[in-house]
Protein backbone atom coordinates (compact mmCIF):
# COMPACT_ATOMS: atom_id res chain seq x y z
CA UNK A 1 0.00 0.00 0.00
CA UNK A 2 1.09 3.54 -0.75
CA UNK A 3 2.72 5.29 2.24
CA UNK A 4 0.55 8.40 1.95
CA UNK A 5 -2.64 6.33 1.76
CA UNK A 6 -1.73 4.54 4.97
CA UNK A 7 -0.87 7.85 6.65
CA UNK A 8 -4.19 9.37 5.55
CA UNK A 9 -6.05 6.36 6.91
CA UNK A 10 -4.30 6.71 10.27
CA UNK A 11 -4.92 10.45 10.38
CA UNK A 12 -8.61 9.93 9.66
CA UNK A 13 -8.72 7.47 12.60
CA UNK A 14 -9.69 4.51 10.44
CA UNK A 15 -9.96 1.48 12.76
CA UNK A 16 -6.96 -0.83 12.55
CA UNK A 17 -4.89 1.53 10.41
CA UNK A 18 -2.39 2.50 13.11
CA UNK A 19 -2.13 -1.13 14.11
CA UNK A 20 -1.23 -1.89 10.48
CA UNK A 21 1.39 0.86 10.44
CA UNK A 22 3.00 -0.45 13.64
CA UNK A 23 3.06 -4.03 12.34
CA UNK A 24 4.57 -2.87 9.05
CA UNK A 25 7.42 -0.88 10.60
CA UNK A 26 8.03 -2.53 13.99
CA UNK A 27 10.87 -4.67 12.61
CA UNK A 28 12.66 -1.64 11.19
CA UNK A 29 12.33 0.32 14.44
CA UNK A 30 13.38 -2.73 16.45
CA UNK A 31 16.46 -3.34 14.30
CA UNK A 32 17.65 0.26 14.51
CA UNK A 33 17.12 0.63 18.25
CA UNK A 34 18.35 -2.80 19.29
CA UNK A 35 21.56 -2.38 17.25
CA UNK A 36 22.33 0.92 18.95
CA UNK A 37 21.02 0.34 22.45
CA UNK A 38 22.00 -3.35 22.77
CA UNK A 39 19.47 -4.07 25.51
CA UNK A 40 16.10 -5.74 25.00
CA UNK A 41 14.20 -3.90 27.75
CA UNK A 42 15.39 -0.47 26.66
CA UNK A 43 14.69 -1.38 23.04
CA UNK A 44 11.11 -2.32 23.92
CA UNK A 45 10.51 0.91 25.83
CA UNK A 46 12.13 3.08 23.16
CA UNK A 47 10.21 1.34 20.36
CA UNK A 48 6.95 2.22 22.11
CA UNK A 49 8.06 5.82 22.51
CA UNK A 50 9.06 5.99 18.85
CA UNK A 51 5.64 4.85 17.69
CA UNK A 52 3.92 7.29 20.04
CA UNK A 53 6.03 10.04 18.51
CA UNK A 54 5.19 8.74 15.03
CA UNK A 55 1.51 8.87 15.93
CA UNK A 56 1.77 12.43 17.27
CA UNK A 57 3.83 13.75 14.33
CA UNK A 58 2.26 11.77 11.51
CA UNK A 59 0.49 14.89 10.29
CA UNK A 60 3.91 16.33 9.43
CA UNK A 61 4.73 13.50 7.01
CA UNK A 62 4.25 14.86 3.51
CA UNK A 63 5.65 11.96 1.49
CA UNK A 64 9.01 13.59 0.63
CA UNK A 65 10.71 10.29 1.49
CA UNK A 66 9.58 6.73 2.09
CA UNK A 67 7.66 6.32 5.32
CA UNK A 68 10.30 3.76 6.35
CA UNK A 69 12.99 6.46 6.09
CA UNK A 70 10.88 8.95 8.04
CA UNK A 71 10.12 6.46 10.83
CA UNK A 72 13.69 5.12 10.77
CA UNK A 73 14.99 8.63 11.29
CA UNK A 74 12.80 9.11 14.37
CA UNK A 75 13.92 5.73 15.75
CA UNK A 76 17.58 6.52 15.12
CA UNK A 77 17.38 9.90 16.85
CA UNK A 78 15.52 8.45 19.82
CA UNK A 79 18.21 5.80 20.24
CA UNK A 80 21.06 8.30 19.86
CA UNK A 81 19.45 10.67 22.42
CA UNK A 82 19.01 7.72 24.77
CA UNK A 83 22.70 6.79 24.40
CA UNK A 84 23.73 10.40 24.97
CA UNK A 85 21.65 10.56 28.15
CA UNK A 86 23.44 7.46 29.37
CA UNK A 87 26.81 8.96 28.45
CA UNK A 88 27.30 6.34 25.75
CA UNK A 89 27.81 8.58 22.74
CA UNK A 90 27.71 6.91 19.35
CA UNK A 91 30.99 7.10 17.45
CA UNK A 92 30.23 8.27 13.93
CA UNK A 93 33.83 9.06 13.10
CA UNK A 94 34.67 5.64 11.63
CA UNK A 95 37.77 5.62 13.79
CA UNK A 96 39.76 2.44 13.82
CA UNK A 97 42.04 2.64 16.82
CA UNK A 98 44.81 0.10 17.00
CA UNK A 99 43.06 -2.02 14.44
CA UNK A 100 45.58 -4.87 14.26
CA UNK A 101 45.76 -5.59 17.98
CA UNK A 102 42.03 -5.30 18.32
CA UNK A 103 41.46 -7.67 15.43
CA UNK A 104 43.79 -10.28 16.91
CA UNK A 105 42.03 -10.14 20.26
CA UNK A 106 38.68 -10.36 18.57
CA UNK A 107 39.79 -13.27 16.44
CA UNK A 108 40.98 -15.17 19.50
CA UNK A 109 37.62 -14.69 21.14
CA UNK A 110 35.87 -15.36 17.88
CA UNK A 111 37.43 -18.81 17.53
CA UNK A 112 35.40 -19.87 20.55
CA UNK A 113 32.21 -19.57 18.58
CA UNK A 114 31.02 -22.73 16.88
CA UNK A 115 27.56 -22.18 15.52
CA UNK A 116 27.74 -20.94 11.94
CA UNK A 117 24.65 -18.80 12.27
CA UNK A 118 25.75 -17.14 15.47
CA UNK A 119 29.18 -16.37 14.02
CA UNK A 120 27.84 -13.48 12.03
CA UNK A 121 26.02 -12.09 15.08
CA UNK A 122 29.21 -12.28 17.11
CA UNK A 123 31.07 -10.61 14.27
CA UNK A 124 28.40 -7.90 14.06
CA UNK A 125 28.73 -7.21 17.77
CA UNK A 126 32.39 -6.44 17.23
CA UNK A 127 31.59 -3.64 14.82
CA UNK A 128 31.03 -0.05 16.00
CA UNK A 129 27.34 0.63 16.77
CA UNK A 130 26.91 2.89 13.76
CA UNK A 131 28.29 0.21 11.42
CA UNK A 132 26.00 -2.45 12.90
CA UNK A 133 23.04 -0.15 12.28
CA UNK A 134 24.09 0.64 8.72
CA UNK A 135 24.65 -3.04 7.85
CA UNK A 136 21.20 -3.89 9.26
CA UNK A 137 19.52 -1.11 7.32
CA UNK A 138 21.31 -1.93 4.05
CA UNK A 139 21.18 -5.71 4.10
CA UNK A 140 18.15 -6.51 6.22
CA UNK A 141 15.87 -3.54 5.58
CA UNK A 142 17.16 -3.11 2.03
CA UNK A 143 17.43 0.66 2.32
CA UNK A 144 19.52 2.63 -0.17
CA UNK A 145 22.62 4.62 0.82
CA UNK A 146 20.60 7.82 0.37
CA UNK A 147 17.82 6.59 2.66
CA UNK A 148 20.32 5.50 5.31
CA UNK A 149 22.05 8.87 5.12
CA UNK A 150 18.65 10.51 5.75
CA UNK A 151 17.94 8.20 8.69
CA UNK A 152 21.33 8.73 10.32
CA UNK A 153 21.79 12.37 9.31
CA UNK A 154 25.21 11.60 7.84
CA UNK A 155 26.58 12.24 4.34
CA UNK A 156 26.20 9.40 1.83
CA UNK A 157 29.99 9.14 1.54
CA UNK A 158 30.26 8.47 5.27
CA UNK A 159 27.56 5.82 5.11
CA UNK A 160 29.33 4.20 2.16
CA UNK A 161 32.63 4.22 4.02
CA UNK A 162 31.07 2.68 7.15
CA UNK A 163 29.36 0.01 5.07
CA UNK A 164 32.55 -0.78 3.17
CA UNK A 165 34.58 -1.13 6.36
CA UNK A 166 31.89 -3.13 8.14
CA UNK A 167 31.56 -5.65 5.31
CA UNK A 168 35.32 -5.94 4.94
CA UNK A 169 35.68 -6.54 8.65
CA UNK A 170 32.87 -9.10 8.73
CA UNK A 171 34.52 -10.95 5.86
CA UNK A 172 37.91 -10.89 7.62
CA UNK A 173 36.42 -12.19 10.85
CA UNK A 174 34.55 -14.98 9.12
CA UNK A 175 37.57 -15.95 7.05
CA UNK A 176 39.79 -16.10 10.10
CA UNK A 177 37.25 -18.39 11.71
CA UNK A 178 37.14 -20.66 8.69
CA UNK A 179 40.94 -20.83 8.50
CA UNK A 180 41.20 -21.66 12.18
CA UNK A 181 38.91 -24.65 11.80
CA UNK B 1 35.36 9.96 4.08
CA UNK B 2 34.46 7.99 0.95
CA UNK B 3 38.00 8.65 -0.36
CA UNK B 4 39.18 6.01 2.13
CA UNK B 5 37.34 3.38 0.13
CA UNK B 6 39.08 1.02 -2.23
CA UNK B 7 36.68 1.51 -5.13
CA UNK B 8 37.57 -1.84 -6.68
CA UNK B 9 36.74 -3.69 -3.49
CA UNK B 10 33.57 -1.63 -3.01
CA UNK B 11 32.42 -2.79 -6.44
CA UNK B 12 33.20 -6.38 -5.51
CA UNK B 13 31.16 -5.97 -2.32
CA UNK B 14 28.23 -4.65 -4.33
CA UNK B 15 28.53 -7.26 -7.08
CA UNK B 16 28.56 -10.03 -4.50
CA UNK B 17 24.91 -9.23 -3.87
CA UNK B 18 24.01 -10.34 -7.41
CA UNK B 19 23.58 -14.06 -7.78
CA UNK B 20 25.31 -15.01 -11.07
CA UNK B 21 29.00 -14.19 -11.21
CA UNK B 22 30.51 -13.94 -14.68
CA UNK B 23 33.99 -13.51 -16.17
CA UNK B 24 35.91 -12.96 -12.96
CA UNK B 25 39.52 -13.74 -12.21
CA UNK B 26 40.21 -16.36 -9.54
CA UNK B 27 41.18 -13.66 -7.07
CA UNK B 28 38.00 -11.67 -7.66
CA UNK B 29 35.93 -14.84 -7.49
CA UNK B 30 37.35 -15.62 -4.05
CA UNK B 31 36.58 -12.08 -2.88
CA UNK B 32 33.06 -12.31 -4.26
CA UNK B 33 32.51 -15.67 -2.61
CA UNK B 34 33.78 -14.29 0.70
CA UNK B 35 31.32 -11.40 0.63
CA UNK B 36 28.51 -13.59 -0.63
CA UNK B 37 29.03 -15.84 2.39
CA UNK B 38 28.81 -12.80 4.68
CA UNK B 39 25.53 -11.68 3.08
CA UNK B 40 24.10 -15.18 3.20
CA UNK B 41 24.93 -15.46 6.90
CA UNK B 42 23.40 -12.03 7.52
CA UNK B 43 20.20 -13.20 5.83
CA UNK B 44 20.09 -16.45 7.80
CA UNK B 45 21.24 -15.09 11.16
CA UNK B 46 18.70 -15.26 13.97
CA UNK B 47 18.44 -11.49 14.41
CA UNK B 48 16.64 -10.10 17.44
CA UNK B 49 12.98 -9.67 16.56
CA UNK B 50 10.34 -7.44 18.15
CA UNK B 51 8.13 -9.29 20.64
CA UNK B 52 4.77 -10.32 19.20
CA UNK B 53 2.95 -8.14 21.73
CA UNK B 54 4.81 -4.96 20.77
CA UNK B 55 2.22 -3.75 18.26
CA UNK B 56 -0.66 -4.61 20.60
CA UNK B 57 0.98 -2.70 23.48
CA UNK B 58 1.63 0.36 21.34
CA UNK B 59 -1.90 0.43 19.94
CA UNK B 60 -3.31 0.15 23.48
CA UNK B 61 -1.12 3.04 24.67
CA UNK B 62 -2.16 5.19 21.71
CA UNK B 63 -5.84 4.38 22.30
CA UNK B 64 -5.43 5.40 25.96
CA UNK B 65 -3.72 8.60 24.89
CA UNK B 66 -6.49 9.36 22.40
CA UNK B 67 -9.09 8.90 25.13
CA UNK B 68 -7.11 11.18 27.44
CA UNK B 69 -6.89 13.81 24.71
CA UNK B 70 -10.64 13.58 24.10
CA UNK B 71 -11.30 14.15 27.83
CA UNK B 72 -8.88 17.09 27.85
CA UNK B 73 -10.59 18.54 24.78
CA UNK B 74 -14.02 18.26 26.45
CA UNK B 75 -12.71 19.88 29.63
CA UNK B 76 -11.09 22.64 27.58
CA UNK B 77 -14.30 23.34 25.70
CA UNK B 78 -16.29 23.40 28.94
CA UNK B 79 -13.73 25.74 30.48
CA UNK B 80 -13.87 28.10 27.53
CA UNK B 81 -17.64 28.04 27.51
CA UNK B 82 -17.71 28.82 31.25
CA UNK B 83 -15.23 31.64 30.71
CA UNK B 84 -17.35 33.12 27.94
CA UNK B 85 -20.47 32.97 30.10
CA UNK B 86 -18.56 34.51 33.02
CA UNK B 87 -17.29 37.21 30.68
CA UNK B 88 -20.80 38.10 29.50
CA UNK B 89 -22.13 38.11 33.08
CA UNK B 90 -19.16 40.14 34.23
CA UNK B 91 -19.75 42.72 31.54
CA UNK B 92 -23.47 43.01 32.26
CA UNK B 93 -22.75 43.47 35.97
CA UNK B 94 -19.76 45.76 35.55
CA UNK B 95 -21.09 47.79 32.64
CA UNK B 96 -23.65 49.88 34.56
CA UNK B 97 -21.22 50.37 37.48
CA UNK B 98 -18.14 51.46 35.57
CA UNK B 99 -18.23 54.86 33.95
CA UNK B 100 -15.28 53.99 31.71
CA UNK B 101 -16.86 50.76 30.43
CA UNK B 102 -20.18 52.50 29.87
CA UNK B 103 -18.42 55.17 27.84
CA UNK B 104 -16.49 52.59 25.82
CA UNK B 105 -19.57 50.47 25.19
CA UNK B 106 -21.47 53.52 24.03
CA UNK B 107 -18.65 54.81 21.86
CA UNK B 108 -17.58 51.48 20.34
CA UNK B 109 -19.81 48.57 21.33
CA UNK B 110 -18.35 46.33 18.60
CA UNK B 111 -14.84 47.16 19.75
CA UNK B 112 -15.68 45.87 23.20
CA UNK B 113 -17.12 42.65 21.78
CA UNK B 114 -14.08 42.15 19.53
CA UNK B 115 -11.73 42.73 22.50
CA UNK B 116 -13.67 40.17 24.56
CA UNK B 117 -13.48 37.67 21.68
CA UNK B 118 -9.71 38.21 21.26
CA UNK B 119 -9.08 37.70 24.97
CA UNK B 120 -11.22 34.55 24.95
CA UNK B 121 -9.34 33.29 21.87
CA UNK B 122 -5.94 33.93 23.40
CA UNK B 123 -6.90 32.17 26.62
CA UNK B 124 -8.27 29.28 24.54
CA UNK B 125 -4.99 28.98 22.64
CA UNK B 126 -2.97 29.04 25.84
CA UNK B 127 -5.12 26.28 27.33
CA UNK B 128 -4.69 24.26 24.13
CA UNK B 129 -0.91 24.65 24.28
CA UNK B 130 -0.93 23.57 27.89
CA UNK B 131 -3.11 20.58 27.03
CA UNK B 132 -0.67 19.53 24.30
CA UNK B 133 2.14 19.48 26.83
CA UNK B 134 0.22 17.18 29.17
Amino acid sequence: MNDLTLVKRVLSNEPGSFDELVRQYQKLVWHIISRLVQNQEDTLELSQEVFLQVYCKLGQYKGQSRLATWIGRIAYHFAVRFLQKQGRAIDESDAEVDEETKLEEEQAEFIQQHQLRTQILKAMEQLPLIQQTIVSLYHLEEMTLLEISQVCDLPQGTIKSHLYRARKRLKQLLQSKRESL
Amino acid sequence: MSQNIDQKEWLIQERAMDKPVLDNSAETRDELEGYRKVYQLLDDAPMSQPPSLLAEGIVKTVTKRKRKQRVIRIIMSALLFAMAIAGVFGLTVLLPQSALLTEVSQAAPWGLIICALIVTGLVGLSIRKLAQKI
